[in-house]
């Protein structure tokens, strides 16, 4: 099999089935020249570059005047996810007594709760952002970095920010690629309480980094 | 809208950014981009169907809201394209002499591709969406995706390799 450009670029993006993965890894190791391992590498770096080039949107803080899209009060028809469960035969009663219950206690209380789901709503987005970006720093690091040299990731954001640090490359019985390595956080949503831990990932034949092993690590 | 939504936008915003900042060229138009492509998708939330995922239907509106937005100012701009041309040769000239595969470079390359290239290379090699996602988000046979990747990868790799020769003695 002649190893087409679009084979290798499925190949670097993950997107070949085992066997095909098999084929060509055998073939850049065969390969005579340096220049098919050469273009391999240079498709990787390609993509890496262009990750890296775009990255701004990614550890700049989102502008408010995106976040408050999302701020609006619900609409009155928001809350019609409470009214659509009642749908039933007792829905108009029930309703009513709800009605009357809301009425009694005051939208006071209603806007309150309202108010902390909103800030609950912010705290989850920055988490998920900042696992966003620890994910991203773990792939890049151990897609690219050599042992001993950490990944540095930041969000602006929240404020939280650690490393990842591959420490030892080795290959797993199956066949696969994996990597130990130490991965610190200070998560802003925890207080900035730091984390240290130690884990492997193997690659996965779609080129994503899986965690096999995960171990806490506390200073002693 | 559902809270569970609400949030899951939220989280969105700083991909749906970057993949903005992609095919306008800058973060400025990229959010105004990203927030007509919000409010898009929150009025139309009623389209979004449950169990499909939410980021490739965003980037989806995004990329329409994209093209429309091309379209109405290539209307426009259409007897200024030749002046567009020369600026961008000229830019390219004095780009020459930086440092090749500056990041600022890597942009401007990314920002002359053809816009059915530049969708694609965003969406595989920035976002990291699987093929057979970007053909369900662009509407294209998985082929066509491939191939139009492979013109766009090839070109960036010669594009740095030009740039690595360039700085020789």
């Amino acid at each position: 099999m002649r190893l087409s450009d679009e084979i290798l670029i499925a190949y670097v993006d993950g997107e070949l089935p085992p066997d095909q993965v098999r084929d060509v890894e055998a073939q850049v190791a065969a390969a005579a020249d340096a220049a098919l391992a050469a273009t391999v590498d240079a498709l990787r770096a390609g993509s890496s570059v262009l990750r890296a080039a775009f990255n701004e949107p990614m550890r700049a803080p989102v502008p408010d005047r995106l976040t408050k899209l999302f701020d609006a009060a619900p609409a009155p028809e928001g809350h019609s996810s409470t009214w659509r469960w009642l749908s039933g035969p007792f829905a108009a009663p029930l309703a009513a007594s709800m009605m009357a219950l809301a009425v009694g206690l005051g939208g006071a209380f209603v806007f309150a709760e309202w108010q902390v789901e909103r800030k609950i709503a912010r705290l989850e987005a920055v988490r998920a952002a900042d696992r966003q970006m620890l994910a991203a720093a773990v792939s890049l690091a151990l897609e690219t970095h050599v042992s001993g040299k950490p990944a540095i990731w930041n969000n602006p954001d929240s404020g939280s920010y650690g490393t990842v640090e591959p420490v030892r490359t080795f290959r797993a019985a199956s066949g696969q690629w994996c990597r130990e390595y130490i991965q610190t956080a200070d998560f802003a949503a925890e207080s900035f309480q730091s984390e240290r831990r130690r884990a492997i990932a193997c690659r996965e034949p779609d080129g994503q980094w899986q965690t096999r092993l995960e171990v806490a690590e506390t200073d002693s | 809208m559902d809270d569970n939504i609400r949030r899951e936008m939220l989280a969105l915003l700083p991909r749906l950014r970057r993949f903005a900042y992609g095919l306008t060229g800058s973060t400025d138009e990229g959010d105004d981009l990203v927030q007509a492509t919000c409010e898009r998708a929150i009025r139309h939330i009623d389209t979004w169907q449950p169990g499909t995922r939410l980021d490739s239907w965003m980037y989806r509106i995004a990329r329409n809201t994209y093209l429309n937005a091309l379209r109405a100012k290539r209307v426009r701009a259409d007897h200024l394209q030749n002046v567009d041309h020369g600026e961008l040769t000229r830019v390219d000239g004095a780009r020459a002499m930086e440092a090749h595969l500056t990041f600022a470079a890597v942009r401007d390359f990314i920002g002359r591709l053809p816009e059915e290239q530049r969708s694609i290379v965003m969406l595989v090699c920035v976002e990291g969406l699987a093929y057979r996602e970007v053909a369900e988000i662009l509407d294209l046979p998985i082929g066509t995706v491939t191939s139009r990747l492979a013109r766009a990868r090839i070109a960036l790799k010669d594009f740095a390799d030009d740039g690595a020769a360039g700085e020789g003695p």
